[in-house]
C-alpha cells in the first residue's frame, strides 16, 4: 500500500504529526502521555472491552465544524487530519471514574483495579458486592494469548453478560492446555493461579496439570513436559534439547568445548 | 420451467402469465402466515380444497395461499377477490358456508365479517377495515396477492423487472446513485443511507466482496421481516442480486435466525425457484452477471443481530460484537468488503428502481423517505402488523389505524425501537414518527417496535422489564454494558420493590451516561433509553415508589395490597374459594376479609370478584 502524508493531529492541546493509522494510544506513548488500559497488550490483538482507555475525539466534519465521539484509544486508528484527541477532558474522567467503580465493585480485592481507582479518587463503590472472591475482569487477555501467540486455544469465553467466564470447554481438564502459563503472564489482575506441586504444574482456573520434566544431570525442574514437547515440534528441535536444564546443558557444553580443544 | 435466457424473455413471460389470469374469476385468499397458522389456516385451506372438489367447482374457484396481511390478531383471515370480501376469524366448519353463501350466491355472511371496536360497525371489504385503510402497504401489500410459493406470482406482479432493468440498462454507479437519491436509509435499526454504504463497499480494496441480509430479528414481539421473508422472498432476493451487481459481489447470505423454521422453508423454495429461472446464480438473464445466496441459520442470541457479531456467527465464532472501524463495508466477512442490509431495506430496492428515485422521495419527510412497517402491541384494539409513510403521527398509527386503547382506558405512552427504545408520554402524541423525531424524544426507530401502554402501566416496571431482557442479552464483552446494565436492572429491581433510595435516580442518570458514552456496541449504547425515557417523562413515578414506596398504577406487588370493601362485599364466597393461600376468610353472606401476611398478590381473587369488591392500594 502507498504510504500516505502524516496526518497533523492535536492531542492534549499538542500539535503534532502522525503516520496514518496508528492508534491513539501508540501516539499516546510516543509522546509519554498516560492513558490506563487493562485488556490492551502491545503483542496481542486488539479487544476494546475494559473501555478504561476511553479519549475524546473530535472529528472534523466535511462541511466545517467538529463532532465529538467518545472512542476507545487502544484501538482507534487516527485517519482523519485536524483530529483533536482529549485525553483528560472532563467527560472522559467521569466515565473512567464510573467503569472503575464498576470494576471495583466486580473485584473488590484486585490490587491493581484498587490502585487504578484510588488515582481517580475512588476507593469505594456505590454497589453492592456480589462476589468478594471474584478477581476475574473478563478482558479476554488470556484466551487471546492462549489463541494467537501459542496457538492453542484452550481456553474460551462462555455465557452472556454477568454470566460471561473464562473456561475450559465443558469445564474440564482441557486437552489442549499445556501449562505454559502465558495466560497467568499476561492477567492484569492475577486471577490464573498457577502451583507447582508432586513433579506437576497446575493451572487451578482451568484444572489442568501437566508433568514437569526433570534434568537428567541435576535433578531441577525445566519446565512443563508439554510445553517442551510443543517448542519441539513447532520449531523442530533435536529430540534431546530439553533432557537437560540450562545450566547443566551449559557445562556439559564447555566440558565438551574442553576435551575436545575444539 | 426452461431457464429465461434473456430480458426479453421474462417480459414474454409476465405477460403470458397477466394474459392467464383472469381478473373476474373467484380466488379465495387464505393466510398462510406464522400467526394465522397457529389460528388454524392449514386446516382452512383443507377444507376449501374438500368443500371445492365436493361441489365440483375447481374451474371456477381458485385457492391461493398467501403470506402475513398483518392482521394476525383476526387470524385466520380470507379474502375473497375480486370483490375484496373481507373474513376474519374463519373457521373449518364456515367454508361450506362461504361457498354456498358468499361464492354461489353473492351474499355476505355477516357473523365473519370484521366488527371496528370503537364504532361497533361492521366492515364488508379489505380496502374498507380501518385497518389498513390509513396504511400505505408499497413493500407489504403484495403479501396478501401472492403464493409466496410461487415465483410467477410475483413474476406476474413486475417482479424481477427491476433486476433485468438494472442489469441491462444501468450502471453500478448509476444504481447507486437511485438509491442515494430515494433517500432510503436502512431498516434494521441504524438508520444509515442505504446508498452511501453500497458505495463504500464498491469502493473497497479487496476481493471478493460479499452481500448479508440480516434477518435475525430479534426484538420480542416483532415480526415484520419474518413476515417479508414468508410472504414474499423474492422481494429480498431481487433486492440483494440489484444490490451484489451494483457493488460488485457474486456471493450473498442470508442470516435467518433459528427460529423462523417457515420463513427458512419458503426462502429455500423461492432460491430454488429463482436459480432454476436463471435469475439467480450463474449468468443471471444471460446477461453476464454471477450471484449466489446461501442461508445460514443464526444461533438465537439477540446480539447476533448486531452486524460485526452476525459476521463472526456467519465464520462460524462466537457472535461477540467487535470494535468498528473498521467498518464491514471495508473489512467484513472472512475479513473482506462486506455489505450488510436489513430484510426490509432489501425488500425496498426493486420499488425504488421500478418507480424510480423521485416517486420514492415523495413518500415521507424530509430526513426519512418511504415507508415503515411497524408491529404494533400491547393495549390497543387493533394489533398487528402495519406499514405507513414514515412522518404519520403517533396518534394516526394509534388512533386511526389502531383503532385506539380497549376497554375505555386512557392512553400513557407508547414504547418504540425494540427493548432499548424510549418510552414516549402522551404530550408527544402528536408527533411525527421518523428517524430523527424518534431520536429527539428519547427514543429511537429500531427495527420499528410499537408497545402502546395504557394507564395502568407501572413505568418503573416497565423500565425493569425492558432491563431485564437487555441484561440477559448483554454478550458480556464489555464493561459498562456487562457491569453498568446489571447495576441499573439492580437499582431499578430495588425501587419496585420498596427498596430504593434517593440517591438511586442520579446514580441511575449517571450510570446511563458512561454506558452510552463507552459501550462497544449499540446494544450497550442504546440500554439506558427505557429508564432514561421514563424517569425524564415519568418522574413522579419513581419518586412515589421510592419516597412514598407507592406504586401509583398498582403494579409492583411488593407496594400494593389487595383489600376487600365492605360496602360492596356480598359474601358470596367466590374469592374464598380461588385463593390459592387461603388467605381470604368469611361467613357466608357476610363481609370477607384478606390476611395481609398470607397474600402472594396474585389478584386472582379480583379477576374473580363480580362485584367490583376487591381494591388494589
Ligand atoms: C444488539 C443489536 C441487535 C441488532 N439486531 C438486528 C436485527 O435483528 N436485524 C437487523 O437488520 N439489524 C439489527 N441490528 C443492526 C445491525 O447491526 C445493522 O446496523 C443492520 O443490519 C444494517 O442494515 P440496514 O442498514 O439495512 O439497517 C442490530 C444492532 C444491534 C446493536
Ligand atoms: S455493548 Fe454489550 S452487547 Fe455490545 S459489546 Fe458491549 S457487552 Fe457486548
Ligand atoms: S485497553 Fe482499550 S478497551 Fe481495554
Amino acid at each position: 500500500m502507498l504510504r500516505s502524508d502524516p496526518l497533523k493531529i492535536t492531542i492534549d492541546g499538542i500539535e503534532t504529526e502522525v503516520e496514518k493509522e496508528t492508534t491513539i494510544l501508540q501516539l499516546a506513548k510516543k509522546l509519554g502521555i498516560e492513558i490506563p488500559t487493562l485488556c490492551h497488550h502491545d503483542a496481542i490483538s486488539t479487544y476494546g472491552a475494559c473501555r478504561v482507555c476511553t479519549v475524546e475525539v473530535g472529528i472534523p466534519r466535511s462541511g466545517g465544524g467538529k463532532r465529538t465521539r467518545m472512542v476507545t484509544a487502544c484501538n482507534y486508528p487516527i485517519r482523519d487530519n485536524g483530529l483533536n484527541i482529549n485525553t483528560k477532558s472532563e467527560r472522559v474522567l467521569a466515565v473512567r471514574k464510573m467503569i472503575l467503580e464498576l470494576l471495583l465493585a466486580r473485584c473488590p480485592g484486585v490490587k491493581r483495579i484498587q490502585d487504578m481507582a484510588k488515582e481517580y479518587e475512588i476507593t469505594e463503590s456505590r454497589f453492592p458486592i456480589e462476589n468478594p472472591e471474584e478477581e476475574c475482569i473478563l478482558c479476554g487477555l488470556c484466551t487471546r494469548v492462549c489463541q494467537e501467540i501459542i496457538g492453542k486455544s484452550a481456553i474460551s469465553l462462555v455465557g452472556r453478560g454477568f454470566e460471561r467466564k473464562v473456561l475450559t470447554p465443558f469445564d474440564e481438564p482441557s486437552e489442549d492446555c499445556i501449562a505454559c502459563g502465558a495466560c497467568a503472564y499476561v492477567c492484569p489482575t492475577g486471577a490464573i493461579k498457577i502451583v507447582q506441586e508432586d513433579g506437576k504444574l497446575t493451572i487451578k482456573n482451568w484444572k489442568t496439570s501437566r508433568e514437569l520434566a526433570k534434568c537428567l544431570e541435576c535433578g531441577e525442574y525445566v519446565g512443563s513436559e508439554a510445553v517442551l514437547q510443543y517448542i519441539k515440534e513447532r520449531v523442530s528441535l533435536p529430540e534431546d534439547i530439553f533432557k537437560l536444564c540450562e545450566k547443566c546443558r551449559r557445562k556439559k557444553l564447555q566440558k565438551e568445548l574442553i576435551t575436545t580443544g575444539k | 420451467m426452461k431457464k429465461i435466457t434473456n430480458p426479453e424473455n421474462l417480459e414474454i413471460l409476465r405477460n403470458s402469465l397477466i394474459k392467464q389470469e383472469n381478473p373476474s374469476m373467484t380466488c379465495i385468499s387464505v393466510c398462510l402466515g406464522t400467526g394465522c397458522q397457529a389460528s388454524g389456516s392449514k386446516d382452512i385451506i383443507e377444507s376449501l380444497k374438500q368443500e371445492i372438489e365436493k361441489q365440483k367447482l375447481s374451474e371456477k374457484i381458485k385457492i391461493k395461499s398467501t403470506g402475513c396481511h398483518g392482521f394476525c390478531e383476526r387470524g385466520p383471515i380470507v379474502v375473497i377477490r375480486p370483490r375484496g370480501i373481507f373474513y376474519q376469524k374463519v373457521k373449518p366448519e364456515d367454508i361450506a358456508e362461504i361457498i354456498n353463501r358468499t361464492i354461489l350466491k353473492g351474499e355476505i355472511i355477516d357473523s365473519l365479517l370484521y366488527v371496528e371496536p370503537s364504532t361497533g360497525k361492521k366492515v364488508i371489504y379489505e380496502h374498507e377495515v380501518p385497518f389498513y385503510k390509513k396504511q400505505n402497504r408499497i413493500i407489504f401489500g403484495s403479501n396478501g396477492s401472492i403464493d409466496p410459493t410461487n415465483i410467477e406470482d410475483y413474476i406476474r406482479i413486475e417482479g424481477y423487472s427491476a433486476l433485468s432493468r438494472t442489469i441491462l440498462k444501468m450502471s453500478p454507479e448509476e444504481i447507486i446513485e437511485e438509491v442515494k437519491r430515494s433517500g432510503l436509509r436502512g431498516r434494521g435499526g441504524g438508520g444509515f443511507p442505504t446508498g452511501v454504504k453500497w458505495e463504500s463497499c464498491r469502493n473497497a480494496h479487496g476481493e471478493p466482496k460479499y452481500i448479508l441480509c440480516n434477518a435475525d430479528e430479534g426484538d420480542p414481539g416483532a415480526f415484520m421481516d419474518r413476515s417479508l421473508l414468508e410472504g414474499n422472498p423474492h422481494s429480498i432476493l431481487e433486492g440483494m442480486i440489484i444490490g451484489a451487481y451494483a457493488i460488485g459481489s457474486n456471493e450473498g447470505y442470508i442470516y435467518v435466525r433459528m427460529e423462523y423454521p417457515l420463513a427458512v422453508e419458503r426462502l429455500k423454495i423461492a432460491i430454488a425457484q429463482a436459480e432454476e429461472y436463471g435469475l439467480l446464480g450463474k449468468n443471471i438473464l444471460g446477461l453476464g452477471f454471477d450471484f449466489t445466496i446461501k442461508i445460514n441459520r443464526g444461533a438465537g442470541a439477540f446480539v447476533c443481530g448486531e452486524e460485526t457479531a452476525l459476521i463472526l456467527s456467519i465464520e462460524g465464532k462466537r457472535g461477540d460484537p467487535r470494535q468498528r472501524p473498521p467498518y464491514p463495508a471495508q473489512k467484513g466477512l472472512f475479513g473482506k468488503p462486506t455489505n450488510i442490509n436489513n430484510v426490509e431495506t432489501w425488500a425496498n430496492v426493486p420499488l425504488i428502481i421500478n418507480r424510480g428515485a423521485e416517486w420514492y422521495s415523495k413518500i415521507g419527510t424530509a430526513e426519512s423517505k418511504g415507508t415503515k412497517i411497524f408491529s404494533l402491541v400491547g393495549k390497543i384494539n387493533n394489533t398487528g402488523l402495519i406499514e405507513v409513510p414514515m412522518g404519520m403521527t403517533l396518534r394516526e398509527i394509534i388512533y386511526d389505524i389502531g383503532g385506539g386503547i380497549p376497554g375505555g382506558k386512557k392512553f400513557k405512552a407508547v414504547q418504540t425501537g425494540g427493548p432499548s427504545g424510549g418510552c414516549i408520554p402522551e404530550e408527544f402524541i402528536d408527533l411525527p414518527v421518523d428517524y430523527d423525531e424518534l431520536t429527539k424524544v428519547g427514543s429511537m426507530m429500531g427495527s420499528g417496535g410499537m408497545i402502546v401502554m395504557d394507564e395502568n402501566t407501572c413505568m418503573v416496571d416497565i423500565a425493569k422489564y425492558f432491563l431485564t431482557f437487555l441484561a440477559d442479552e448483554s454478550c458480556g464483552k464489555c464493561v459498562p454494558c456487562r457491569e453498568g446494565v446489571f447495576r441499573m436492572l439492580e437499582i431499578v429491581t430495588d425501587i419496585t420493590e420498596g427498596k430504593g433510595k434517593e440517591e438511586d435516580i442520579p446514580l441511575l442518570e449517571e450510570l446511563s451516561k458512561t454506558i452510552v458514552d463507552t459501550s462497544l456496541c449499540a446494544l450497550g449504547g442504546t440500554a439506558p433509553n427505557p429508564v432514561i425515557s421514563t424517569i425524564k417523562y415519568f418522574r413522579s413515578e419513581y419518586e412515589a415508589h421510592i419516597k412514598e414506596k407507592r406504586c401509583p398504577a398498582g403494579v409492583c406487588k411488593a407496594l400494593i395490597c389487595y383489600e376487600i370493601l365492605a360496602d360492596k362485599c356480598t359474601g358470596c364466597g367466590a374469592c374464598l374459594k380461588v385463593c390459592p393461600q387461603e388467605a381470604i376468610s368469611g361467613e357466608k353472606k357476610k363481609v370477607h376479609t384478606i390476611t395481609q401476611e398470607k397474600c402472594i398478590k396474585c389478584g386472582i381473587c379480583m379477576d374473580t370478584c363480580r362485584f367490583e369488591a376487591i381494591e388494589v392500594k
